[in-house]
């Protein structure tokens, strides 16, 4: 069940491919404006480079949040979808793991090369990389939720965004902190500890959240 | 080509309907609304434009809470049935072929492999339009995709939201003759219609009224 529904949205992303590229897009114009717009020097580029990629990723993954549930909620196939699949839990979370693999793994493989522009050193770059690993498929996760409670709402946006961000401030936090710590040569599994928490907390609570949540919209 | 339904039921109950009553916000749309389905019926709901036909739908596939009263669908396999539900919007994806918008999307409960799924484009005269996808398609062409899983559901109810909105004359004749062959097959059929239906046997009429108390 869940493998089939899976396929259907990536055959669906793969078609309109278009909308995929734009957050990553924002993503790479956003981090690459910073060294123009504030400094070119490596040694200040390197202190915050590790934030800047960071609020980047979290803004990119908001950005594409509206392609979750927005347009099979307005052709009908939503409400469909969850009656006649029989465990409206696997249509969740295929949307939320084909959400993360479209945008939360493509920011993930691209951080790197921006790393790299912002002058950050090699222990630093793998911290970087895994924080997003970790981190992205919460932002996913949470914004299901806040995707399922706006869908029905003809201006949702602003409220999507009241709504999920302090619930992404914690990741952002902990994901930030555990790059900078690796960046001065300390440990950092402690933060990543936490996120792999927030990570298991959200996959075990969020599917009936989303599901409430998209109830609601749908009725 | 339609499937018998499920053979392993035990009686002939579909559906039981016991006092219903849903509101929107503060005003009733209507209450005390009892009725059974059995195999074999075709039920046609009527009532003026707001009087509650779709949420009396929407709330028996359980899209949509009710207020008061209860009903039961009658259990498959220790499971209650799932209806076929379809309403106003065809539930078809633009951006996916004929073919992969049946193939990857769940009907009654499970996925279908892609010999029904052919012989059930070809009933809808689609099978030209097999690989193409449908955003290509006219409004009534994609009215036929979706209509195109009444053939494929395994299951003893159906539950139609206005099937014949943009549908030629040759399609609603096929659509009533559908409809017919799965109620003499032993499925029961829930339809609202706007527009006049004809079937040898008369159809049973339910009728949506307004209750007297404005307010609750």
């Amino acid at each position: 069940m869940l493998g089939k529904l899976l396929r259907r949205e990536l055959l669906r992303h793969w078609r309109c491919r278009q909308d995929l590229i734009n957050p990553l897009i924002f993503f790479l114009i956003t981090v690459s404006l910073f060294p123009l717009a504030v400094t070119p020097d490596g040694a200040m580029l390197s202190r915050i480079g590790n934030g800047i990629i960071w609020v980047a990723a979290l803004l990119a993954a908001m950005l594409s949040l509206e392609s979750m549930y927005r347009d099979d909620f307005y052709d009908g196939t939503l409400e469909l979808l969850m009656l006649q699949s029989g465990s409206p839990y696997s249509v969740v979370m295929a949307k939320i793991i084909s959400h993360w693999l479209t945008t939360g793994l493509p920011l993930v493989i691209m951080s790197p090369l921006l790393a790299v522009m912002m002058q950050m050193e090699g222990d630093a770059i793998g911290a970087l990389m895994l924080t997003l690993l970790i981190g992205t498929p919460v932002l996913s996760l949470i914004g299901s939720v806040g995707m399922g409670l706006t869908v029905g709402l003809r201006q949702g946006g602003v409220l999507l965004s009241l709504l999920v961000l302090p619930l992404y401030i914690p990741i952002l936090i902990f994901g930030a902190g555990a790059v900078s710590r690796a960046a001065m040569g300390m440990d950092y599994s402690g933060q990543l500890a936490f996120m792999g928490a927030f990570l298991l907390g959200s996959i075990s609570l969020v599917p009936f959240a989303s599901v409430a949540a998209i109830k609601v919209s749908i009725r | 080509m339609s499937h018998v339904p499920v053979s392993n039921l035990q009686d002939d109950l579909i559906l039981k309907v016991d006092k219903l009553g849903i509101r929107r916000s503060e005003r009733w749309l209507f209450r005390e609304l009892s009725f059974e389905l059995f195999r074999g019926d075709i039920v046609q709901i009527v009532g003026h434009n707001g009087a509650g036909k779709t949420s009396l739908m929407r709330s028996l596939c359980g899209l949509l809470t009710h207020a008061e009263g209860d009903f039961e669908w009658t259990e498959i396999n220790d499971l209650p049935c799932l209806p076929l539900y379809l309403g106003h919007l065809a539930a078809v994806k633009p951006e996916l072929t004929v073919f992969e918008n049946l193939k990857y999307h769940p009907i009654a409960g499970q996925f279908l492999g892609d010999e029904p799924i052919e012989d059930a484009i070809d009933q809808v005269r689609l099978g030209n339009y097999l690989d193409t996808p449908t955003r290509h398609l006219s409004a009534g062409q994609t009215r036929r995709v979706g209509l195109a899983r009444l053939l494929l559901a395994d299951t003893p109810c159906w539950i139609l939201d206005e099937p014949f909105t943009s549908l030629d004359v040759e399609g609603c004749k096929w659509l009533e003759q559908q409809i017919e062959q799965f109620a003499e097959k032993g499925g029961c059929v829930l339809l609202t219609s706007h527009q006049p239906v004809h079937f040898e046997k008369k159809p049973q009429i339910l009728e949506i009224k307004r209750p007297v108390e404005a307010l609750c």
